[in-house]
């Protein structure tokens, strides 16, 4: 019998040995010499937080405050100051949204608080119906009811910026049919935003311990749950916001009715407020420990650094978008080449943090968790 | 005594009545614990596209109803084989019932379920109920003696599975780079007590030099006697390691209830002295062809996991050959891919996502994987073709990151997707 093994080990010897010279993997890359700084981790999560995250709910719920105070004064007063002023808070708004949308993190996003403020399309059929009810009926206990197609920023922009069959959009508040239901649902929807933002704040503020602390590697840690956030949303720019008006969907035909914000026609300065958002989660206060610190501690100590990389993938992304002077829904049907620029600087970003960051910080880019290997 | 006689030595049953039992418990437990995860649903019906294998594009899912019986089947399937009631049929139902489940779609494969599939096929021949099982009180069965050899092949299939890992460690980037080790270890270095040991710099080459010894001999130190104490000390601690650092479901468990099968009669008599192991019973019958079946079985075995050395390009790059060979844990690898499709009729071109149709599991699967690239790319052309009438040209960018390099583009061009 021992004989036997032994033969077996002798063989397995001399395969090993063979196998070894053989190797053909590639070699290009150099053993690490640099020692890297260590990054608090605590310290970087609560960077994150406390500098980005949190404010950046803060402003939102700030915005959706003026939001209310401006639907309440066209209210009482329907002209077309109030109404100018109201369509600028609803803007101002909408962008402050678009820079606190990546932090829909886990456990956050069970709670699908974000579709509530921002679910687009919306349900035109569903919002119709709403205001073709009586005018007592439309208020905020109606908008809390209704489903997230039927509220939230979009269809607070359907009414404010989309103007019925050749009437001017002002009309439809004051001598239209349904005056008195647009001015009451504008109001309601306000309302109903302020409370989702407030509700937003306050969830949020209560997972800091869990975040801050959650240093684990692995599919749960905070680290994996943000950078997972990070990849959705620049995938969603580039498929959803990017490529639906171009067509994606539709054979190449150009749908610019699928851009984000169709009517106000903001979906480029959306998209820019996004990479912000996505760039503030990277940065946070560069004066603390970041991910970008976390990124040079892991660095194999050759080539450029993937913080450098992924920080100048965020300016050109940003500089392209800034060089584009007509809204996407012109572009995609008068010039959707113009567009190219830019899906190709999002998409070096996406790859950078999907593909490069994943990999060197060994993150798990999937929602599921399913066993490995 | 030469080989012939060793292997057809009479032997007490009890060893491979102790593996049948342990392991068919562990796949009882793993297949709810498949359930429990919800991973029918998400796994097997929501996805709207299934990356098929070369050949068996016929098989796909079953209903929602039969999906959940099956499941739920090979759980008491499993069971049974462990108790050891009906246990060649259950055997049989089992591997048909699980090797079905794992070909439906590539992006699930996992080197520990293709080893489930390989070992619950051995077992249907092997007579692992003649002893401490149902069936024996069933059917009055009387022999408790089997050649050697029936218990050397589950060891055998164990030593293929073990040295073959340690073989597929033998590269570069595991033993000079310490990759992906490197990566691995230091994003775990916040754990408590061991966090910091791991985040020390020579750690990724101790572990990936230890990770390629143990493969490479474990399964000989577990068929030593004198060493075989300590082997499977190595065993349990290695698996364990391995499950608190990696996100490697049962695998750990797998291997350490399945390696209980080097365990020899006289070891487990030594352990438990009250067990019962007569001397003289009759022995189990085999018919010949059992034997000459083994012989290509194992030969397929031996193959297969370097069959990657006679294609062209480094395995862990191109990844041919890489399945059914025992590439575990070898590699840490992200991708990216993105579709461009030209109508051929209207010329206009547009981007497709793979999570239009794809799950995230299968998209991150698929994205460094070319074979499933090609054959998502070319559903997107029938799907085309079947809208629209029209053919469309389809380009593949796809950006692969391995082992903490920077990414590299791929561009798979149209001819690819003919």
């Amino acid at each position: 019998m021992q004989r036997i093994i032994l033969s077996f080990m002798g063989l397995a010897l001399v395969t090993t040995l063979t196998f070894v010279a053989c190797d053909s993997e590639t070699k290009e890359m150099e053993i690490e010499v640099e020692q890297p700084t260590p990054v608090d981790r605590v310290a970087m999560l609560t960077n994150i937080f406390d500098n980005v995250a949190l404010p950046a709910y803060d402003a939102f719920e700030l915005e959706t405050n003026k939001l209310v105070e401006a639907a309440t004064a066209f209210q009482a007063n329907v002209n077309a100051t109030n109404l100018q002023a109201i369509q600028t808070q609803w803007q101002n708004t909408k962008l402050v949204w678009e820079a606190a949308e990546v932090y829909d993190i886990d456990p956050i996003n069970n709670l699908f608080l974000h579709n509530k403020v921002d679910k687009y399309p919306l349900n035109q059929d569903f919002v119709e119906r709403n205001l073709n009810k009586e005018a007592e009926m439309i208020d905020e206990t109606l908008v809390e009811n209704s489903g997230s197609t039927t509220k939230g920023l979009p269809v607070l922009e359907y009414l404010l910026f989309r103007a019925e069959d050749g009437n001017d959009i002002l009309t439809q508040f004051t001598s239209g049919p349904r005056a008195a239901q647009y001015t009451k649902y504008v109001l309601a929807l306000s309302q109903n935003l302020k409370a989702q933002a407030a509700l937003l704040k306050k969830e949020f503020s209560d997972i800091r311990e869990g975040f801050i602390s959650n240093t684990v590697d692995g599919i749960n840690g905070s680290v994996n749950r943000l950078a997972n956030v990070q990849v959705g949303l620049l995938e969603e720019i580039l498929r959803a916001k990017l490529n639906k008006p171009l067509g994606n969907e539709a054979g190449g035909v150009a749908q610019p009715e699928k851009v984000e914000t169709p009517f106000a026609k903001t979906s480029l300065q959306a998209i820019r407020q996004n990479l912000v958002g996505v760039r503030n989660s990277f940065v946070a206060d560069e004066a603390q420990d970041n991910l970008y610190d976390l990124l040079d501690e892991s660095h194999s100590g050759t080539g450029e650094k993937l913080s450098v990389v992924i920080s100048t993938a965020f300016e050109d992304s940003i500089a392209e978008l800034d060089k584009l002077d007509e809204s996407i829904a012109d572009m995609v049907v008068s010039n959707p080449d113009a567009l190219t620029p830019l899906n190709d600087a999002i998409t070096r970003l996406a790859v950078a943090v999907k593909v490069d960051m994943a990999n060197q910080l060994g993150l798990t880019i999937v929602f599921n968790d399913t066993d490995g290997d | 005594m030469n080989v012939k006689s060793y292997l057809q030595r009479q032997v007490p049953i009890l060893p491979l009545a102790i593996f049948r039992f342990a392991f068919g418990l562990l796949l009882c437990i793993s297949q709810i614990r498949f359930l429990a995860k919800g991973w029918v649903e998400e796994l097997y019906l929501a996805p709207v596209f299934h990356f098929t294998y070369t050949g068996f594009d016929w098989v796909t899912p079953l209903p929602e109803g039969w999906m959940y019986a099956l499941v739920w089947a090979t759980a008491l399937l499993a069971l049974f084989i462990s108790l050891g009631l009906f246990y060649r049929l259950s055997c049989i139902l089992f591997f048909l019932a699980f090797t079905y489940l794992e070909l439906i779609d590539k992006a699930y494969y996992l080197n520990h379920y293709y080893f489930v599939s390989l070992m619950v096929f051995l077992m249907i021949w092997l007579p692992a109920n003649r002893q401490y099982a149902l069936d024996r009180w069933l059917f009055q069965f009387k022999e408790e003696r089997i050649p050697q050899w029936c218990i050397l092949v589950p060891r055998l299939q164990l030593g293929i599975v073990y040295f073959f890992a340690g073989i597929a460690k033998l590269k570069y980037d595991w033993l000079i780079l310490g990759q992906p080790l490197r990566i691995w270890l230091q994003a775990r270095g916040d754990l408590p007590l061991i966090g910091p040991i791991l985040a020390l710099p020579f750690m990724p080459i101790l572990f990936s030099w230890g990770g390629m010894l143990y493969d490479l001999s474990i399964a000989f130190l577990l068929s030593f006697r004198r060493t075989r104490f300590f082997a499977y000390i190595a065993v349990i601690g290695f698996h364990l390691l391995t499950f608190v650092l990696f996100y490697i479901g049962m695998f750990p468990w797998i291997m350490i209830v399945s390696t209980l099968v080097f365990f020899e009669w006289k070891d487990w008599k030594r352990l438990f002295p009250k067990l019962m192991v007569p001397a003289l019973q009759p022995t189990y019958n085999f018919k010949p062809f059992i034997q000459y079946l083994l012989i290509p079985y194992f030969l397929i075995q031996i193959l297969l996991p370097i069959r990657h050395f006679f294609y062209n390009g480094p395995v862990l790059e191109n990844e041919k050959g890489i399945r059914f060979a025992w590439h575990v844990m070898v590699m840490e690898k992200t991708g990216y891919v993105e579709y461009e499709l030209t109508d051929q009729e209207t010329g206009r071109s547009w981007k497709a996502f793979p999570s239009s149709h794809l799950t995230r599991a299968q998209e991150k699967q698929m994205s460094h994987q070319k074979d499933m690239i090609v054959q998502y790319g070319k559903f997107l052309k029938e799907n085309h073709l079947q809208q629209t009438g029209n053919n469309c040209k389809v380009v593949a960018r796809n950006w692969t990151s391995l082992n903490g390099r920077p990414s590299a583009l791929k561009i798979y061009e149209a001819k690819e997707f003919k």
